[in-house]
C-alpha cells in the first residue's frame, strides 16, 4: 500500500525471453526478442539494468520486484500469446499460473489463447483448460502477428472465443493494443476492432492495454463511447521519466474524456523494471496550470489515484479491498 | 448521511425530463448512483457518448436542473469532468451569453422556467 491506498497492478508478466524459448524455425526470432528487450531497456531506470532480462524469469524474482521492492498489494500475472517467435510464448501459460498458485493471496492468473496458434478447436479447449483447471479469472489476446493477424471483431474467428469465455464465466477480456513487439503491421493493433465486440457483448468487459499507443485518440474514443471498455495504463506512466509533460497531457485528457473510473494501473514488470519508481512518479503527478486552463483538463486528485491504482480493478475483479487489506496485514 | 433525504422519484422525473431535451442531441443520460452525501453520478448514452461537448451540456443543461433537486450536492458524469478553470470559464460564459429570458431557472419546468419580461437586447449585456 501507499499510505492507505490499495495498489492492484493490472499487469505483470513472468517472461521467458531466454534463447531456449526462441523458435529455431524462424530467422527473425532473435531480432524480435532483442527488439522487445530494447523497448524494455529504453523505458527502464538504469538501476534495473544491472541484470540480464533475456532470460526465463522466476516467480520469486518477479515477486521480489513487485511486492517486496514496491508497495504493490495485488497483481495479475498475464499470459501474452505471442507465438510468432517463441516456442512457449513470451509470457507462458504455466509460468503465469505458477505465480498465482504460489502467491494466491496476492496474484490472480490471466490466461491467454490465440485462434491462429493451433486453430479454433485448440483455442477453445485451451480456454476451458485454463479457466477450469488453472483458475484463470481473465483472458488476454494479442491479435497482431507477422503473418495471419486476426481482427477482434471477426465473427468467425474472435466471437466464438468471447462466447466461450462467457460460458465459462469469464467477464474480463484484455487486449494488447498498439506498441507492436516485432515487425508486424502496426495497424493490426489498432483498438478500433473492439467497438463491435463491446457492442455485441455488453455483459463482458474489454480492457485496452498501453493506451493503444500511438492510437491513443482511437482508444479514448472507443473507451468513452462504450461503457464496457476500460483503458490500462500498462507501462505508459514509465514515459514520465523522459517526457513528463506528455504523460501529464495523456492523463489530463483521460480524466476529462474517458473518466477516472475506467483507468487501471499496470506496471508491466518485469520488463519495464520494478513498479516502485513509477508508483512514486504517479503519486507525485499533477496536471499543471496551463493544461488545466488551456485544455480544460481536471486536476488529478488523491481520490483519482486511489481509484486508478487499485479500486477500479478490484471492483472489476470482485476483490473486497477492505477484507483483502485485513488479510494481507495479518499474513 | 443517508440519501433518503433526496426524493428519488423527483430525481428520476427530472432525469426523464432532461432526456426529452437530450433527444435533440440523439443522446441521453442515465443515473449510475447517488452517494450518501448527495453526489449524483451519471453516464451519457447514445450519441452523447464520446462527444467532446459533454462538459457544456453538463454545465449548461444538466447540472442546474439536478442541483435544484433538494439534497443533491454535486452532479458528475464520466467524460464531462473538466478543470476548475474551465468550469468557471464555462459558467461565466453561459451566464453572460444566454439572454436572461431563456435561462433555465431552478424552480420551473426542467427545474426552471423561462424568466419573463426581459428585453431581447439582454443577450449582449453580459458578454
Amino acid at each position: 500500500m501507499i499510505e492507505d491506498i490499495f495498489v492492484f497492478d493490472n499487469v505483470i508478466h513472468v517472461y521467458d525471453l531466454s534463447d531456449e524459448n526462441l523458435r529455431q524455425d524462424r530467422e527473425d526470432s532473435r531480432s524480435a526478442r532483442d527488439h522487445l528487450l530494447a523497448i524494455g531497456a529504453g523505458g527502464r531506470l538504469p538501476a534495473y539494468n544491472t541484470q540480464d532480462f533475456g532470460k526465463r524469469w522466476t516467480i520469486e524474482e518477479l515477486y521480489e520486484m513487485v511486492f517486496v521492492d514496491a508497495p504493490t498489494d495485488m497483481a495479475m500475472a498475464q499470459v501474452v500469446p505471442i507465438f510468432d517467435w517463441y516456442k512457449d510464448w513470451f509470457a507462458p501459460v504455466h509460468a503465469q499460473h505458477a505465480m498465482a498458485a504460489r502467491y494466491p493471496e496476492r496474484v490472480m492468473f490471466c490466461g491467454g489463447v490465440d485462434p491462429l496458434y493451433r486453430g479454433m478447436v485448440d483455442a477453445l479447449d485451451q480456454l476451458e483448460y485454463q479457466v477450469k483447471e488453472l483458475g484463470a479469472s481473465s483472458i488476454k489476446f494479442y491479435n497482431g502477428h507477422v503473418t495471419g493477424s486476426w481482427r477482434c471483431d471477426d465473427e468467425k474467428v474472435a466471437y466464438p472465443l468471447y462466447e466461450k469465455c462467457r460460458q465459462l464465466g469469464i467477464k474480463v477480456l484484455q487486449y494488447h493494443k498498439g506498441i507492436p513487439f516485432g515487425n508486424q503491421k502496426l495497424e493490426d493493433l489498432s483498438p478500433l476492432d473492439l467497438q463491435a465486440p463491446a457492442r455485441d457483448f455488453p455483459d463482458l468487459t474489454f480492457i485496452i492495454h498501453h493506451l493503444a499507443l500511438p492510437y491513443i485518440d482511437e482508444a479514448i474514443w472507443v473507451a468513452n463511447r462504450f461503457a464496457n471498455v476500460y483503458l490500462a495504463l500498462s507501462g505508459t506512466i514509465n514515459l514520465a521519466v523522459i517526457a513528463p509533460r506528455l504523460v501529464q497531457e495523456q492523463m489530463g485528457r483521460l480524466l476529462m474524456e474517458v473518466g477516472v473510473d475506467k483507468l487501471l494501473w499496470g506496471s508491466e514488470a518485469a520488463l519495464a523494471g520494478g513498479p516502485a519508481p513509477y508508483l512514486k512518479t504517479f503519486m507525485e503527478m499533477e496536471i499543471p496550470d496551463d493544461l488545466r486552463s488551456g485544455y480544460g483538463y481536471p486536476q488529478i486528485t488523491r481520490s483519482d489515484k486511489e481509484k486508478i491504482l487499485g479500486l477500479n480493478f478490484a471492483k472489476m475483479m470482485d476483490v473486497d479491498v477492505a477484507a483483502k487489506k485485513s488479510q494481507l496485514a495479518t499474513a | 448521511m443517508s440519501t433518503a433525504h433526496i426524493d428519488r422519484s423527483l430525481l428520476d422525473r427530472r432525469i426523464h425530463e432532461l432526456n426529452r431535451v437530450m433527444d435533440g442531441h440523439a443522446g441521453a443520460i442515465e443515473l449510475i448512483g447517488v452517494s450518501e452525501s448527495g453526489e449524483v453520478e451519471l453516464r451519457f448514452t447514445g450519441m452523447c457518448t464520446g462527444c467532446p461537448y459533454r462538459p457544456l451540456t453538463m454545465a449548461g443543461t444538466i447540472r442546474p436542473v439536478l442541483l435544484a433537486v433538494p439534497g443533491v450536492t454535486k452532479v458528475a458524469a464520466m467524460g464531462s469532468r473538466i478543470s476548475d478553470e474551465a468550469e468557471q470559464r464555462l459558467v461565466a460564459l453561459l451566464e453572460g451569453s444566454v439572454p436572461a429570458r431563456l435561462r433555465i431557472q431552478p424552480s420551473g419546468p426542467l427545474g426552471g422556467g423561462a424568466e419573463q419580461g426581459k428585453h431581447s437586447d439582454d443577450w449582449a449585456r453580459g458578454i
